[in-house]
């Protein structure tokens, strides 16, 4: 069935009779007056801070909203970012929808759901709090509310987020005003690259941009694998010589060629998880098509040894991109000394694709087997 | 606000900010009300600029 115009939901013929009958406040197209009266607000230093459970009854009680489930996205300072339902993936809208709008606390709010927690809800919603910390967005309240009722459960004022749950489900009222918890996130201090595609050679006047540009065009298509020889002398000649840490990432197809490569990051790299942060937006947000990452620093030092700071993030990224449903393929150390690679001295697991018959679209009749394994790996398929 | 919600059900929207966000996004399941927002503006300007 057509949807009803809306000329004809208020019974007008055209724009300018509606017009009219809001300029004379007609109570038949209220709600569009209140509609444009909510549009028209000045919003310059309207900042809605929810911080409290007081506060966010508040917000829910003025805020219609259909059975469902929501997400508040707030900053640092509980101000609210934004209001959204939540459709499919949870828990991957919930971190790209974070990350994109650089929320810091979320709060999750069930509409005229049933308000009990069950033992497997208070674990998947603690599970979700655990993998959204890994990107440093703190889940601050878990809320179950019903419409036209004072009922509701809530995740902080029953303890069920920490490791003190209580089990004494149910409240009718809201009993006092808590605090919630804020993140203690850091500023994000390296400078992301603004010039991420330099596609035109006439642009290019700089040394290092032109290396980047080399580089970038060189490396497009070679795989991690047969070609691992070339990707590294490709990344030394752009990166070797930099006297500032640059960060990189080569997105890997599943014939493990490398679809593109960007430089994120210059300067001094926090290593810390707000940077983590942008490295998932990037990814999250990524339009083609790959299989894993590769990620890639320079040592200006010279030094290839990878420090414990290297080490601790190759961790926590190859965390982070199994949550986002990719793989951390490997961790390149580029000095003017040589390339590392944390597959090749065993920090990380071999996870190239090895299956040679797909890869190739062979048949089972493949003249050359090569060896796409890790040279640890025992077995050998010729 | 309670009277907003028939414009809610209208274009099948959960909340406000969901009807904004139709709008900012120029959706075409909120073309009228755009054309109908924009004729409403360009009215206003109009008063304003006489007066």
């Amino acid at each position: 069935m057509k949807r009803k115009s809306i000329y004809s939901m208020y019974d007008c013929k055209n724009r300018e009779e509606l017009y009219r009958k809001v300029k004379n406040n007609d109570e038949k197209v209220k709600s569009l007056v209140e509609f444009i009266n909510h549009l028209k607000r000045d919003r310059t230093n309207e900042m809605l801070q929810i911080n409290s459970n007081i506060k966010l009854h508040n917000y829910l009680d003025s805020n219609y909203r259909k059975e469902g489930e929501y997400v508040l996205l707030l900053d640092t300072q509980h101000n609210l970012i934004k209001d959204l339902k939540l459709k499919g993936n949870i828990r991957r809208e919930i971190i790209k929808e974070a990350l994109n709008a650089n929320a810091k606390n979320v709060i999750l709010v069930n509409q005229d759901k049933d308000l009990n927690f069950t033992k497997s809800g208070i674990q998947k919603v603690n599970k979700l709090k655990e993998a959204l910390h890994n990107f440093e967005i703190n889940l601050v309240e878990n809320l179950s509310v019903k419409k036209d009722s004072k009922d509701y459960h809530s995740f902080v004022e029953l303890g069920l987020f920490e490791e003190n749950i209580k089990y004494n489900l149910g409240s009718s009222e809201i009993q006092e005003t808590y605090i919630l918890p804020a993140s203690d996130s850091k500023d994000f201090q390296a400078k992301e690259y603004t010039d991420r595609y330099i596609r035109d050679f006439k642009n290019v006047n700089r040394t290092t941009d032109f290396l980047k540009f080399f580089a970038e065009k060189q490396l497009k298509g070679l795989s991690m694998v047969e070609n691992a020889e070339k990707v590294k002398q490709s990344l030394k000649v752009e990166l070797s010589e930099r006297e500032k840490e640059i960060f990189s990432i080569m997105y890997i197809d599943k014939a493990n060629r490398i679809v593109k490569k960007e430089n994120l990051f210059e300067g001094t790299i926090d290593r810390s998880t707000v940077y983590i942060r942008e490295l998932a937006k990037k990814v999250i947000n990524e339009k083609n098509d790959f299989d894993g990452i590769v990620i890639v620093h320079n040592h200006p030092s010279g030094s290839l040894k990878p420090s414990e700071e290297d080490i601790l993030l190759t961790g926590k990224v190859k965390k982070i991109f199994e949550e986002l449903g990719t793989e951390l393929k490997d961790h390149l150390i580029v000095s003017r000394t040589g390339v590392t690679s944390f597959c090749e001295i065993g920090i990380l697991e071999n996870k190239y694709n090895n299956d040679i018959d797909s890869k190739l679209g062979v048949n089972g009749h493949s003249k050359h087997r090569i060896d796409f394994r890790h040279k640890d790996n025992t077995e050998l398929e010729r | 606000m309670d009277k907003i919600n028939e414009l809610l059900e209208l274009y099948e929207v959960a909340s406000i900010e969901e009807l904004e966000e139709l709008i900012k996004n120029k959706d075409e399941k909120v073309k009228d009300l755009i054309e109908f927002l924009d004729y409403y503006k360009k009215q206003e300007d109009d008063r304003s600029g006489e007066q």
